[in-house]
């Protein structure tokens, strides 16, 4: 067993087997070794506990495990429920992933955040995420519509 | 008191005192005798003295209006610096983006007929830093999907067609060096067979002229709709992509006009409308290394033309799929087909039949025929689909003992005479 400390200092524990999922736990164990030292992290052992057993991806074979977990948009149902959190969280939860290298959170966070901007226009896209459109109006006018000038006459 | 010279009454107290309280001037505008001339004046100066104060105060409100939007335009600033969404490092927004650019609705469609579509280009408008990163997210850019749809030859339509050489520029620009490009052309660059001779010697289609500079390096998948056969030299670009592997044609272009693609380092061609026993045979000759071959009988071929059936041999074909659209003559030439081909490699195999409803039984499957090609093949078949097949129940047991190797089965019968019955997936 592995104790998991979250940031507000909550204590959790786990199987190994779990939070190796973690590539950066998995690294981190691995560092330390066998040891009763508690491991900080946010929360994520739900997503790997559901997901224990599953095949990890191979440290070495990048490239091609990007080209086929990059394939689809579709999102099984279970990571579907698990993702369905307000945007705060939403962007929590991809932050973990990246940071503690889990691959397929990510993955799941990220094609979440796409399917919401799919179809949407830039101004909807703005409204959805607060974003602030900091183009300058000459900037706009110019390589905007220079680069884009294809599609503004049509 | 009475004005001394037109002797109306006037008010005791003077005109701007009146106006002290809105109860004096109301009084004053309930007043059943009329104004003295000289109180017109001094009305018409407090009428002037108020336009000033209301010009002053609408400048005022103008101001603090404007002031209120800065104020609010900054609000949204500050909020925005807070938004979760700016957390996210470059590198997930550009996972972001690929995830994005995976979905089928979100390839870049360049068409003549239905306009230009760059889904990156709605995402580089929302913010300078997501154009940045949109910028260099070459998966947005290398799926394409070209339509060239041209309905006539006139120099508008041609001018039309000529915009969209710069989209498909701009698409290969961004797509990076070394990642896979998913190009799919499709269209008919002319709609008038009479007139197709002339138009296309005269068109220089400046999609493909742009191209000319462009690396293919990456093409790896090529569907390729356009009649090649006309005598236009620009297609030969597709020679130049070394790891083009697989086409995807309507028809194979003629010998004198094989030079198009790099047909040694095709695996897998997939061909629309062929001439049957000849197309196939110029395929495996064309392609010595092909792996996996698909095609389709869509009209009646006349078998009378060639006598003798070419050799269809192949060492390397590893999956061959037949679909059999229409025509009559389609099944039986595949049988006399099968008495031509050697696959020694063959590991996967499908045949659909779409529409054959109505034909004797006999010309809907030879059974003897494709069990000696097994054996005469000596292949070991891992896979077969089969759908819309007539068989009796004698010969499908046959050709289970025929194939031992077999893991994968699909088999969706189609009783002769009677509704398609629900087959069996072993």
């Amino acid at each position: 067993m592995v104790t998991l400390v979250t940031s507000d200092n909550e204590k959790f524990n786990a199987e190994k087997e779990v939070v190796e999922r973690s590539v950066l736990i998995k690294n981190m164990l691995e560092d330390v070794g066998e040891s009763d030292q508690p491991i900080p992290l946010p929360m994520f052992l739900e997503y790997c506990e559901h997901h224990r057993g599953e095949p990890l991806p191979a440290p070495d074979a990048d490239t091609s495990q990007d080209d086929t977990r990059k394939r689809t948009t579709d999102i099984s149902e279970w990571d579907q429920k698990f993702i369905t959190v307000d945007q705060e969280m939403l962007f929590e939860i991809i932050l973990a992933a990246n940071y503690l290298d889990i691959k397929s959170l990510l993955d799941v966070g990220c094609k979440t955040v796409a399917n919401m901007i799919k179809g949407k226009t830039p101004e909807e896209i703005r409204k959805l995420f607060n974003i602030v459109n900091d183009f300058t109006p000459r900037r706009r006018c110019a390589q905007i519509k220079k680069e884009n000038e294809w599609a503004e006459d049509r | 008191m009475l004005c001394e010279k037109c002797n109306t009454s006037i008010p005791d107290t003077p005109l701007s005192a009146s106006f002290s309280s809105s109860s004096s001037l109301q009084n004053l505008l309930r007043a059943q005798n009329s104004l003295a001339l000289f109180c017109t004046s001094e009305i018409r100066d407090i009428i002037a003295g108020l336009d000033v104060d209301a010009d002053r105060i609408r400048w005022e409100l103008i101001s603090l209006t404007n002031k209120l939007k800065r104020l609010e335009i900054q609000q949204e600033k500050y909020k925005s610096l807070l938004a979760p969404i700016r957390r996210l490092p470059s590198e997930v927004l550009n996972l972001i983006f690929t995830h994005f650019s995976c979905d089928p609705d979100m390839q870049n469609n360049i068409s003549e007929s239905f306009g230009i579509t760059l889904p990156g280009c709605s995402l580089m408008a929302v913010c300078s830093r997501w154009r940045n990163i949109v910028l260099s997210c070459t998966a947005l850019w290398r799926k394409i999907q070209l339509n060239t749809f041209l309905c006539d030859d006139t120099e508008e339509a041609v001018d039309d067609l000529a915009r969209l050489a710069a989209p498909v520029k701009w698409c290969l620009d961004h797509a990076g060096g070394t990642g896979p490009l998913d190009i799919s052309f499709q269209g008919n660059m002319v709609q008038f067979p009479s007139r197709s001779s002339c138009v296309f010697y005269s068109l220089s289609f400046p999609s493909f002229a742009a191209l000319k500079n462009c690396a293919l390096k990456s093409l790896k998948s090529l569907e390729f709709y356009i009649d090649q056969d006309q005598g236009r030299t620009e297609f030969d670009i597709f020679c130049n992509a070394p790891q083009l592997t697989r086409l995807t044609l309507f028809t194979l272009p003629t010998v004198e006009r094989k030079e198009t693609f790099p047909w040694g380092q095709i695996k897998t061609l997939e061909l629309s409308f062929i001439d049957p026993n000849y197309e196939l045979f110029r395929a495996l000759a064309f392609c010595p290394s092909l792996e996996t071959l698909s095609y389709v009988f869509s009209y009646i071929y006349d078998e009378s033309r060639f006598s003798e059936i070419p050799p269809q041999t192949s060492e390397t074909i590893r999956s061959l799929s037949v679909v059999f659209e229409d025509g009559h003559c389609a099944p039986q030439t595949f049988s006399s087909l099968m008495d031509a081909a050697h696959f020694p490699a063959l590991q996967e195999m499908s045949i659909y039949y779409e529409e054959l409803q109505v034909l004797a039984r006999d010309t809907l499957w030879s059974h003897d025929k494709f069990i000696s090609l097994l054996l005469r093949s000596g292949c070991s078949l891992t896979t077969l689909e089969m759908e819309n097949i007539v068989i009796c129940n004698d010969d499908l047991v046959s050709l289970l003992v025929t194939t031992p190797e077999l893991c994968r089965f699909n088999f969706y019968e189609k009783t002769y005479g009677e509704n398609e019955k629900e087959g069996i997936c072993i």
